[in-house]
């Protein structure tokens, strides 16, 4: 591995010469068994949270609106289209798969949307690095496994309004 | 209140008898109302030396009435190596600003509680770095407020060539938002802004970059909305409402951050 490449102007005769220096500077290699634990560990957060000079601006992130602002107004969407389709099993009974499967993907959704915030709040990624996107890939693994419960209990069995009402009445 | 009466009683012993006027004016002064302090102490010289809670004894009756007064009568009297910030002594510096009993709030403003069986403690603004004592950090919080570019930016000069005109119901929706003093009681006083105080901007900033936003002389609102448009800036606000509750100025950053996510969800 070559470590520093400084560009200069050297005449062709002595790049054999240059070549031997750049190998001498990399000198040894460690062959320890001990696996690498360095990524699993709170990454150093500068003094006083200070990056740069206090007297530059904070510089924030480049925008991405998937999570700004759509991700926040189809957070709401699926919160209010809940609240009308929870009524309905009240009204009309809970034989109704569609409205079932269709409430149970808006609460799927809805979790998801409500773990991830929390990941995000309390497993930074300026703080904890590769544990962040170990969490997020473990709630998106439960995710996809919840659709496929739901798959289930809406095929084989009779629904999520169903299954709490025996639950309840049990 | 009893001072009050105590003159009365000094006025009817000098009527009747005017020897013992002089004994009983000089035995009617109050007996010493001492109000306990309990302060946050920390010195940089000695970094190792953890910190603690110092308690300090005022006599109420010869203090003003805001923890201003007391601290500043501990550190002439007391103490002198008490630091805190201190300004203006009014509430409109935001110079002074500390956790006092448990509440984000301005020394200057904040009446102490008379009830002397009570201690009252002080502690500097929570989750800052302590620079001494009762003095916190407030670099970061600076550098946030820089971010947001808080002044006017115009594309195009003003009509008339002076000023930029702006209507009286226009001038009005800045009512509650130019009022801040930028005492970061309220960021401080945020849990969102405790645990991501690197990248949320907290309730302080963003209700000045709202300020800015619906600024009708304003015409650099898109740059102004690109720059919140990431999960963390404006996003880590859960509608906590403890900045609304804390305000010392009674203002309400909780709105103002409800109103820049609505202006963002339609963009």
């Amino acid at each position: 591995m070559i470590g520093l490449i400084r560009t200069v102007n050297i005449p062709k005769y002595t790049q054999l010469r240059s070549v031997q220096l750049l190998s001498n500077i990399y000198v040894s290699r460690s062959i320890s068994l001990k696996p690498d634990f360095s990524k699993f560990k709170k990454i150093e957060q500068p003094p006083g949270y200070i990056v740069g000079t206090v007297n530059d601006a904070y510089i924030p992130p480049p925008a991405k609106f998937t999570e700004g602002g759509y991700h926040w107004a189809y957070e709401k969407i699926v919160t209010i289209g809940m609240i009308p389709t929870l009524t309905v099993p009240f009204i009309f009974g809970p034989e109704y798969p569609i409205i079932d499967s269709f409430f149970s993907v808006l609460l799927l959704i809805h979790c998801h949307f409500g773990f991830k915030s929390c990941i995000i709040d309390y497993i930074p990624a300026r703080v904890y690095g590769v544990w962040h996107k170990i969490a997020t890939r473990l709630l998106t693994f439960g995710s996809c496994l919840s659709m496929y419960g739901i798959y289930v209990l809406e095929t084989s069995g009779n629904g999520l309004f169903e299954l709490i009402r025996t639950l309840w009445s049990a | 209140m009893f001072r009050s009466i105590l003159r009365q009683t000094r006025a009817l012993n000098g009527f009747t008898n005017g020897s013992r006027s002089l004994a009983t004016a000089a035995a009617s002064k109050p007996a010493p109302r001492l109000k306990t302090f309990k302060i946050y102490r920390w010195n940089p010289d000695t970094p190792e030396v953890e910190p603690k809670m110092q308690s300090y004894d005022i006599d109420l009756n010869e203090c003003g009435p805001m923890v201003l007064d007391a601290i500043l009568k501990i550190k002439n009297e007391q103490d002198a190596t008490l630091t805190f910030r201190r300004s203006c002594r009014e509430g409109i510096c935001g110079s002074c600003a500390m956790n006092i009993g448990g509440r984000n709030t301005l020394a200057c403003l904040c009446r102490i509680e008379t009830d002397t069986s009570k201690e009252t403690k002080i502690y500097p603004l929570p989750h800052m770095f302590v620079v001494r004592d009762l003095v916190p950090d407030l670099t970061h919080f600076y550098k946030q407020y820089k971010s947001i570019q808080p002044y006017l930016q115009r594309d195009t000069h003003p009509a008339d060539g002076r000023e930029n005109l702006q209507s009286i119901e226009d001038r009005a929706k800045l009512d509650g938002l130019y009022e801040c003093i930028l005492c970061a009681c309220c960021s401080t006083s945020c849990p969102s802004y405790w645990w991501n105080q690197q990248e949320y901007l907290g309730p302080a900033v963003l209700m000045q970059a709202y300020r800015w936003l619906i600024d009708s002389r304003d015409q650099a609102s898109g740059i102004r909305k690109e720059m919140l448009q990431n999960s963390m800036s404006l996003y880590r606000c859960h509608t906590i409402m403890n900045c609304a509750r804390t305000c010392p100025k009674g203002l309400n950053p909780g709105r103002a951050i409800a109103e820049i996510k609505k202006q963002l969800a339609f963009d």
